[in-house]
Order: structure tokens, then C-alpha cells, then sequence
């Protein structure tokens, strides 16, 4: 079990990468509502490097991105220290079994298969990441 | 001279001049040929012209189309959010669909529809339902991509209600269509046992579009379909490709219970494609009980049969079946060969391959890589 990251800023930030346009407007819509400010970008390069440069609470990343893929960030994320690594949520398309299996290798704390329920989407963000009231109190 | 000089513009005026007797009709009186020339190069000129201005003003009405586009989705889309996300009523987004933009909504909406499942993909239903009749007539549509595209519309759209006209375009003439209508009932959220029959019945028509495909699109349904694939990869009258594709599809669902119907094709003398398909299927969902069926296959004639039978005892076997994958080693084929290698490793035969690999074995390098994977 991935233990809730609390990266100490006053407000919790994710990374959102997707190339599919829809899947990227309704998790940005979610984590909105989650209270969540979202960095977004398309492809895997713009995100390691948003990653290299910034810090983030969670990081949702698709699996087939162009050039760097999602697979890729989760091993340049897991030469980080455990305490510095925000937990990673990646995007996957069905009918990847090996995929996913290896997504967990990498250390993937979830791997959403679409079609997905916004409900057990925003349930399982809110697992991973500590509630906005912990951060502001 | 220089074009600047006097004698350079009178030599200009002369080329003018020339030129201009060229384009009259006149100068070429009496001269069949060179009339018919001119004539022709004239046409070719209009006509090119002419096509240049269609290219012109069919790529602006594009963009013009395009951008329409854009600013319908930038205006639905906030209001679709918020739909699917429960904070606004599906029917008010259908309402802001004007009778004209019909089609384009559902083509945006569909997009949406192949990410969400749940209550989510629920909501986007019933914003798409009043709209969905306006696609009934691309249904019928005599270009079979235009059908293809209603149908996946329908799928990914239309719930329930949706299972019969999708179920009519499975004897579509176009094997193109019945697939997209094949993939598309696994969208509507019928179980699949009430429809299952129907695509395994159809699955010849598919066999162009190759296995993999369509065992995902079999995969798609669940295990509602395992009765009807298991039927299928049974039936000795089906075509090879449309069996292969069941046991695929059962084999990615991970049922258990179509382990026996393998066991028993197995034992029937298949062809090599068949034979081939249920061992796959054995090394995935085979118990120990089929390692000695699985076993005979090992030395069979056909180097197919024995690459697969090979990873199937890679599987279900124990260490007593080392021997017989160190055998395999030897094997003609360094298909088979680097399988049984492969076979060696999960059965934890570790000694067996450093053994090889420090001997003058043909095969002892292939051993010394498999140690060092």
C-alpha cells in the first residue's frame, strides 16, 4: 500500500499527462474538483521535464504517450527517494494484461484501465493523496 | 545591351508584342495543327485554373468547418463536465444541441463515451439520447464507413434498447461494419450471454481482419461469451482462423473451464493452427492433470506443435519434466530450442543450463544467455 504523499505546499498540485484529449478533460475536470491545481501536457517529454523541475502531490500519466512514455517517468521517478516521489496513477488502454503487470513492477501506485467510473477515479485519487484540510491546517 | 537601355526595351516591346500574337486565335489561321495546340493548351489552362479555385474554396470551407467544430466542443464541453461529473442534469445539455449540430454533438460525445464507464457513461447516454434517431439513416448508408461509423455511434452512445440494430448489422454485407457492430454490443451494457451466439456465429466474416484483433474484440465482452467460444473452438466445422480467435479470447479471460475442451481438440488430431491455439490456451489455463497430453506434443513431427507444446510444459510440468526440455534444447529448430531454453529457466533448472553452457554444446551459448536474462 502507497502511503498518502504530503509534499508541505500550501496548495496540492498534480501532473496530468495524456494525449487523449477527452481522458485528459475529465480527470482535469475531477482533480479540480478535488481541489487540485493541474499541470497538463500531452506528451511524456514536457512532463519529465515539468517533473524534474517542479514538485507534484500526484502524477497522472498515460502508458502510450508519444516519445517518453508512462512506463519511462515511473523509472526516472523511482531513482528518487521514497519520500520524494509523488505517487503515479497511469493510463492505460484495455487489453494490456503484460502492461499492467509491469506498471506495478515500475512501481505504479494505480493503473486505470478505460473505460473508468469518475466515482472510483476520484476514490482512488483521494487515497492517494493527503486532504486538502491537512495541508492548510 | 541591358534591359534598361533603349535597345533593351524596344527588344521588351517586341517580346510583347509577340507574345500577344501568340494569344490571338488569328495568327494561327489556316495552321490546323498549331490552332488545335493552341486550342488545347488554352483548355488545359482554364481547366487547371478552374481546379485550382474548387481546391481553394474546399479547403476554405473546411477550416470554416473546423473551426464551426472547435466552437461547438468549447461551448458543450465545460457543460458535458459537468454532466458526467453529476453537478449538472444530462438533459440540459441535450437542449443546447441545436436540430444541425446533431451529428456533430454525438461524434464529440462518443469520444467521451469510450473513456467513461459507470454512472459517468450513464449520464452521457441520456444527454445523447434524443439525438441519437438522427443517425437511423447512416445506418443504412450505401458507403459501408459511413454504417461502420453509426454503428460504433450507436454502441458507444445507445444503451440497451440498442442490442437489436446492432445485432441486424452483424449480417451486414460489409464484414467491415459487422465488426464495428460486434464490438460495439460489448458497449451497450446488455450481458453478453444474450447476444453471444450472434458474433461467434459470424466470426468467419472476420477472418481477413487477423487473431488479434479480433480476440480483443471477443475479449471485450467478458465472460459472458465463454459458452459460445467454447462452443466454437469445439466445433470441428468452424474455420480454423475463427477458432484460433476463441481460444485466444478464452485464453486472455483466464477460463479455466475451456482448459478440458483444449485437452480433448488435442487428442483429435487438430491442424497445426487448432493444435497450436489449444496449447496456448493449456500453458495459460491447464492444471498438472494436461501435462502428459501436453508432453506427448513435445517430439510431435510438427516444429509448431512442439514450440508451443514446449511452453506449455514450461507451465504445468514439474522438475521431473527437465529432461524432456533439455531434450527440446537439441531440437532441429532453434525456435523450439530457445523455448525449451526458456522452459528450462522457469522451471528453476538452473544447474542443468550452467551445465550447458560451460560444455561445447551446439546450443551452449543460447544457455549462457538464458542465465544471464
Amino acid at each position: 500500500m502507497i502511503a498518502p504523499v504530503f509534499s508541505g505546499r500550501a496548495s496540492r498540485r498534480a501532473l496530468l499527462a495524456e494525449d487523449d484529449a477527452a481522458t485528459a478533460a475529465v480527470l482535469a475536470h475531477l482533480l479540480t474538483r478535488k481541489q487540485l491545481s493541474v499541470s497538463r501536457c500531452s506528451d511524456g517529454q514536457t512532463a519529465a521535464e515539468r517533473l524534474a523541475h517542479q514538485a507534484f502531490d500526484l502524477v497522472l500519466a498515460g502508458a502510450n504517450l508519444p516519445g517518453v512514455n508512462g512506463l519511462d517517468l515511473l523509472r526516472t521517478l523511482a531513482r528518487r527517494a521514497p519520500d520524494s516521489r509523488p505517487p503515479v496513477i497511469l493510463l492505460a488502454w484495455p487489453g494490456n494484461d503484460a502492461l499492467l503487470a509491469q506498471a506495478f513492477r515500475e512501481g505504479a501506485a494505480e493503473v486505470l484501465v478505460r473505460p473508468f467510473s469518475l466515482v472510483e477515479v476520484g476514490a482512488r485519487i483521494e487515497r492517494l493523496i493527503v486532504p486538502a484540510e491537512a495541508v492548510t491546517s | 545591351m541591358t534591359l534598361l537601355d533603349p535597345g533593351g526595351a524596344a527588344f521588351l516591346g517586341r517580346g510583347a508584342a509577340r507574345l500577344a500574337d501568340w494569344l490571338t486565335p488569328a495568327y494561327y489561321e489556316g495552321v490546323w495543327l498549331l490552332q488545335a495546340a493552341y486550342l488545347t493548351t488554352l483548355g488545359l489552362l482554364l481547366a487547371t485554373a478552374l481546379l485550382g479555385i474548387i481546391a481553394l474554396l474546399l479547403n476554405v470551407r473546411m477550416r470554416r468547418a473546423e473551426q464551426d467544430s472547435a466552437a461547438l466542443r468549447k461551448r458543450w464541453e465545460p457543460l458535458l463536465l459537468d454532466v458526467v461529473a453529476g453537478d449538472q442534469a444530462p438533459e440540459v445539455l441535450a437542449l443546447t444541441v441545436q436540430p444541425d449540430d446533431r451529428l456533430e454533438f454525438l461524434r464529440f460525445a462518443m469520444s467521451f463515451s469510450l473513456v467513461l464507464g459507470g454512472e459517468s457513461r450513464a449520464r452521457l447516454v441520456r444527454a445523447a439520447a434524443p439525438h441519437l434517431p438522427r443517425i437511423a439513416g447512416l445506418v443504412q448508408h450505401r458507403e459501408p464507413v459511413r454504417r461502420a461509423f453509426a454503428i460504433r455511434l450507436l454502441g458507444a452512445l445507445g444503451g440497451r434498447d440498442q442490442v437489436p440494430p446492432l445485432q441486424a448489422a452483424l449480417g451486414d454485407s460489409s464484414p467491415f461494419v459487422a465488426l464495428a457492430a460486434a464490438a460495439s454490443l460489448a458497449r451497450t451494457g446488455a450481458p453478453a450471454e444474450a447476444y453471444a451466439y450472434d458474433i461467434t456465429g459470424v466470426l468467419e466474416r472476420f477472418d481477413a481482419f487477423g487473431t488479434a484483433a479480433v480476440a480483443s474484440m471477443l475479449t471485450e465482452h467478458g465472460l459472458g461469451l465463454r459458452a459460445a467460444l467454447i462452443d466454437t473452438l469445439a466445433d470441428a466445422t468452424r474455420s480454423d482462423a475463427a477458432r484460433v480467435a476463441a481460444a485466444e479470447a478464452l485464453r486472455r479471460l483466464g477460463d479455466v473451464g475451456a482448459a478440458e475442451v483444449a485437452a480433448q481438440l488435442l487428442t483429435s488430431t487438430p491442424r497445426r493452427e487448432v493444435g497450436a491455439a489449444a496449447l496456448r490456451l493449456l500453458r495459460a489455463v491447464g492444471g498438472p492433470a494436461h501435462a502428459p497430453l501436453v508432453r506427448s506434443f513435445v517430439t510431435t513431427y510438427d516444429p509448431v506443435l512442439r514450440l508451443h507444446a514446449v511452453a506449455a510444459l514450461s507451465a504445468l510440468g514439474t522438475v521431473a519434466d527437465i529432461p524432456h526440455l533439455r531434450r527440446a534444447l537439441d531440437d532441429e529448430s532453434v525456435w523450439v530450442a530457445v523455448r525449451a531454453a526458456h522452459g528450462l529457466r522457469e522451471l528453476g533448472a538452473r544447474d542443468t543450463l550452467k551445465h550447458l553452457a560451460a560444455s561445447p554444446h551446439p546450443r551452449a551459448r543460447l544457455a549462457a544467455q538464458m542465465l544471464a536474462s
